[in-house]
């Protein structure tokens, strides 16, 4: 038995998807409809338990997988109204080229339980989780036309849990749906963040009255991390924690966060093209697997490319004591964007560095817990430096961007040149 | 004595009292207050009356000094390096950046063996003024700061012997000790994995053999074990001999005898053990010496005095603890007072409680105070004046060993180490308490300057 929206679509596209591109077929149905299509893991099933242990249990510890799901899908129709919202986790789908499919991910986290320097009994800790809500747009085409799979909205975003040291799954059902002690939960964020996307405005398409020209977006490319920064993170003992995933992740983040502009996360597409993941709500599972998986190997169209490299990393001791050490801590980071849309020409090159001063007791020293709180130190460091370059550029503030040693003298033609290129990425 | 003179004395001593803690313990405006009262409290004859004060203030730091030198260990004067610390003792060892915490952390490492770990024992072995100073900075802040001073002195300190007026080798120059100094501190590390070349420690004491007492003894330790340097009785002993010395001072040497003695390294030829015998028996050795420690003097006059301050200082521990807000650690540590002394019978079951009360809450609270405790401004106020009568009461103990043995009492040795045995613990805690004072004053290094960080940008390439 064929449905209405079938029926619609089929007769539509039987005309038309020969000639039209994605937008055009989307826009030639007759109703917009938003698919909830699920919360994925950003990493191959097996690898779950290792690389997102805590979100896993965090979710399971508090309702499961469907009482997430539920709660994305009840804020999706709150915002766009329940009769423009369809529950496809819930039921299996048909592909709608008219449709919008939205999706929540856990992309990648760091836990960390490090020692209170106040001389606490108990441990404090910080959690971070990244995040991303995505939007993307499906056709499944035919003998004339490729099937065709797009994303229109990455949204990347981070959650911290800050605080006395609690088992990482309560952490985690903290930053999932109460305020997460440090912005707001995930759900919370996730709410603002679709609420700020208009339900005309997300059909938009550039030939549609009333629409501007459709976002760009970014995507990080590339981390480097130079050898003597990777000698001193080994010697510090950190280098799992200020991993190419955490330095990707909080740059992406922080670019989205603080601008609003689209950007791809870091890493893995694993939740797109996976059997489990994106596909698996649909009747043609592998059909769609297929498309998705031949979109995300072609050779990408993202309009600008962000490259990072970490440069520095230095702890030195500044004032010594019996039972403290004071230490500064320095990164240094490269920031490079290409505009990668027609030539890959580079927009932006410049160095940003961070500082911050703290105490280690000495007992923390010699019972061997440094390590932690120097991985916190420098986690921290990391976003915060992110945090300020984008908004420094983002509101022209050379307060801000003096602040981790950008020069106007020097850097003003790029940050403006960038300004504009986020400018035109954010919906 | 005369009643103005005896006017003076108090005068002084009172000043000399409050004035200490306006220096060494100083919390923000505490010391302006303490110096308004001292106001009224001038010696006659003074110049100023701060310069008096300032001046009255440093002698009672110097006296709480001197009489804890074994723990406390004279101020060492850093020497301008010709480069940075780091590069200074790349000479020796690698570099990692957690080398600080190596250092410090390690130095508290025990081994079996011909060496078994640098104590501050072995310090007054050095027989050198120089090079005993500097190792007492090592064991006050063990780290990358101070061992590069160790390496500088082996590299550049005085090398000029000491001889006499014919020009013979009396005593080993400040170099050739440093050099000892730090193939001492080599060998407390060798296990670390930072040291370059673990045959440094011996070349550096090869070097100074027959010259520095402490070195010839390791080298003889070192062959006599087999465990640092090939096993070579012949040259154990050779070495040893080098070693020899007054035993009370070498007690290193003397251990050593006495370890081949009690239980010889495998292997020891017994026509060896039979000449050490031989040699501790002679009067100048090991016999000579614990026949010694055995003839102490038992005494009694100022045991009284005694008693009255160790009380006292179960009060001053009491407020210290509450000032620290932990009242707690006092209540527990004379429950466990009266658990081990028992039901106190007599004056010298109360002098033990009173010692055991300290010694235990004293402890406790440097666990506090390493801890990272903060204080109130009330709470810092109730532990300044804690620390103003620990000092007064730590002072006048100071002499008291002495005059207790000299009165021949027979609970007087029992008395005397008990006494001491409290000194040490107050040392220990005064010295905790002002780096504690001093530590709540520091502040932390402000962020770099905009100029700053655009400079580390600077010649940067990616």
């Amino acid at each position: 038995m064929i449905n209405r929206r079938e029926f619609l679509s089929k007769s539509v596209l039987s005309l038309t998807s020969f000639f039209l591109p994605l937008e055009k077929i989307a826009n030639a149905a007759s109703k917009d409809e938003v698919i909830w299509s699920g919360v994925y893991y950003g990493v191959p099933t097996p690898e779950v338990p290792r690389l997102l242990n805590a979100v896993s249990q965090g979710i399971e510890a508090s309702g499961g997988l469907s009482a997430l799901q539920k709660k994305c899908f009840d804020l999706l129709a709150s915002t766009y109204g329940a009769e423009n919202v369809v529950n496809g986790v819930l039921e299996k789908q048909e592909v709608e080229t008219s449709s919008l499919y939205f999706m929540l991910t856990f992309d990648f986290e760091q836990f960390l339980d490090v020692p209170d320097i106040a001389g606490g009994a108990s441990d404090k800790m910080l959690g971070i989780i990244f995040n991303s809500i995505k939007v993307v747009q499906l056709s499944l085409g035919d003998e004339d036309v490729r099937g065709r799979f797009k994303v229109k909205y990455t949204i990347p975003f981070y959650t911290k849990f800050i605080g006395d040291r609690v088992p990482h799954k309560t952490a985690v059902k903290n930053m999932l749906y109460d305020s997460a002690g440090s912005g707001l939960s995930i759900v919370d964020y996730y709410a603002n963040k679709i609420n700020g996307l208009g339900f005309k405005e997300i059909f938009c398409t550039e030939d549609m009255e009333g629409c501007g020209q459709a976002p760009l977006n970014f995507r990080v490319s590339k981390v480097n991390i130079q050898k003597k920064a990777v000698l001193a993170l080994e010697e510090l003992g950190i280098s799992k924690y200020l991993s190419e995933s955490f330095i990707g992740n909080s740059l992406a983040s922080a670019l989205s966060m603080k601008t609003s502009a689209i950007t791809s996360p870091f890493g893995s597409t694993y939740a797109f093209s996976s059997y489990d993941g994106f596909p698996s709500i649909f009747f043609e599972r592998d059909k769609v697997a297929s498309i998705t998986d031949t979109a995300l190997s072609a050779e990408n169209d993202d309009a600008y490319e962000l490259e990072v490299t970490l440069i520095k990393v230095i702890r030195k001791k500044t004032q010594s004591s019996k039972t403290r050490r004071g230490y500064k801590r320095i990164l240094v980071f490269g920031v490079k964007v290409f505009d990668g849309y027609w030539d890959r020409k580079q927009i932006f090159k410049t160095a940003i560095a961070i500082d911050a001063s703290g105490w280690v007791p000495t007992s923390l020293i010699k019972k061997g817990r440094v390590k932690e709180l120097e991985a916190k130190a420098f986690s921290e460091l990391t976003i915060t430096v992110f945090e300020k370059l984008f908004d420094g550029v983002a509101n022209s503030s050379w307060e801000t961007l003096g602040s981790i040693g950008m020069k106007k003298d020097k850097t003003e033609k790029m940050v403006n040149d960038l300004r504009v290129a986020i400018s035109k990425s954010v919906p | 004595m005369n009643k103005s003179i005896k006017i003076k004395l108090i005068s002084a001593t009172i000043a000399i009292t409050i004035a200490a803690p306006a220096s060494a313990f100083n919390f923000g405006n505490f010391a302006q207050k303490m110096q308004e009262q001292m106001s009224n409290m001038q010696q006659p004859g003074s110049q100023s009356q701060n310069g008096a004060s300032n001046s009255k203030a440093m002698s009672v730091e110097r006296a709480v000094e001197l009489s804890c030198k074994t723990i406390y260990g004279a101020p060492f004067k850093s020497k301008q390096l010709p480069s940075s610390d780091v590069e200074v003792v790349s000479q020796y060892l690698k570099t990692p950046s957690n080398l600080d915490e190596i250092l410090l952390v390690d130095f508290d490492k025990a081994y079996s063996g011909s060496f078994t770990g640098f104590t501050s024992n072995l310090i007054p072995q050095l027989d050198n003024k120089f090079a005993e100073q500097l190792a007492e900075g090592y064991v006050r802040e063990p780290g990358v700061r101070m061992f590069a001073q160790v390496i500088h002195a082996a590299n550049s300190a005085d090398k000029t012997d000491e001889t006499d007026n014919d020009m013979n080798f009396v005593a080993p120059s400040d170099r050739s000790v440093a050099k000892t100094l730090l193939a001492y501190l080599l060998l407390q590390y060798k296990d670390s994995g930072i040291v370059k070349d673990s045959n440094a420690a011996y070349q550096l004491l090869k070097k100074e053999d027959d010259r520095v007492k402490l070195a010839s003894t390791m080298l003889a330790r070192m062959h006599l074990y087999g465990d640092l340097a090939k096993q070579n009785f012949r040259a154990a002993f050779a070495h040893l001999s080098r070693g020899d010395g007054d035993v009370t001072k070498f007690k290193l040497n003397a251990k050593t005898y006495a370890d081949v003695l009690v239980n010889p390294p495998k292997g020891t030829p017994q026509s060896n053990i039979d000449r050490l015998k031989q040699v501790a028996q002679s009067g100048k050795g090991l016999m000579d010496y614990v026949n010694k420690e055995r003839k102490k003097a038992h005494g009694t006059a100022a045991y009284k005095e005694a008693q009255k301050l160790l009380a006292e200082g179960v009060k001053i521990d009491q407020i210290t603890a509450e000032a620290l807000g932990a009242g707690d650690k006092f209540a527990d540590a004379k429950a466990k007072a009266s658990l081990l002394i028992g039901e106190a019978k007599g004056e010298q079951d109360q002098l033990k409680y009173n010692v055991q009360v300290s010694e235990k809450t004293m402890a406790e609270l440097e666990g506090v105070m390493n801890s990272g405790a903060s204080m109130s401004e009330d709470s810092k106020k109730k532990f300044e004046e804690a620390t103003q009568r620990r000092i007064k009461a730590h002072l006048k103990l100071n002499d008291l060993t002495p005059r207790i043995i000299a009165t021949g009492m027979f609970q007087g040795a029992e008395t005397a180490q008990l006494v001491n045995a409290y000194k040490r613990k107050s040392c220990s805690f005064l010295r905790r308490a002002k780096t504690f004072a001093k530590e709540a004053a520091l502040k932390i290094e402000p962020p770099m300057s905009n100029e700053e960080l655009a400079d580390v940008t600077s010649d940067v390439s990616f």
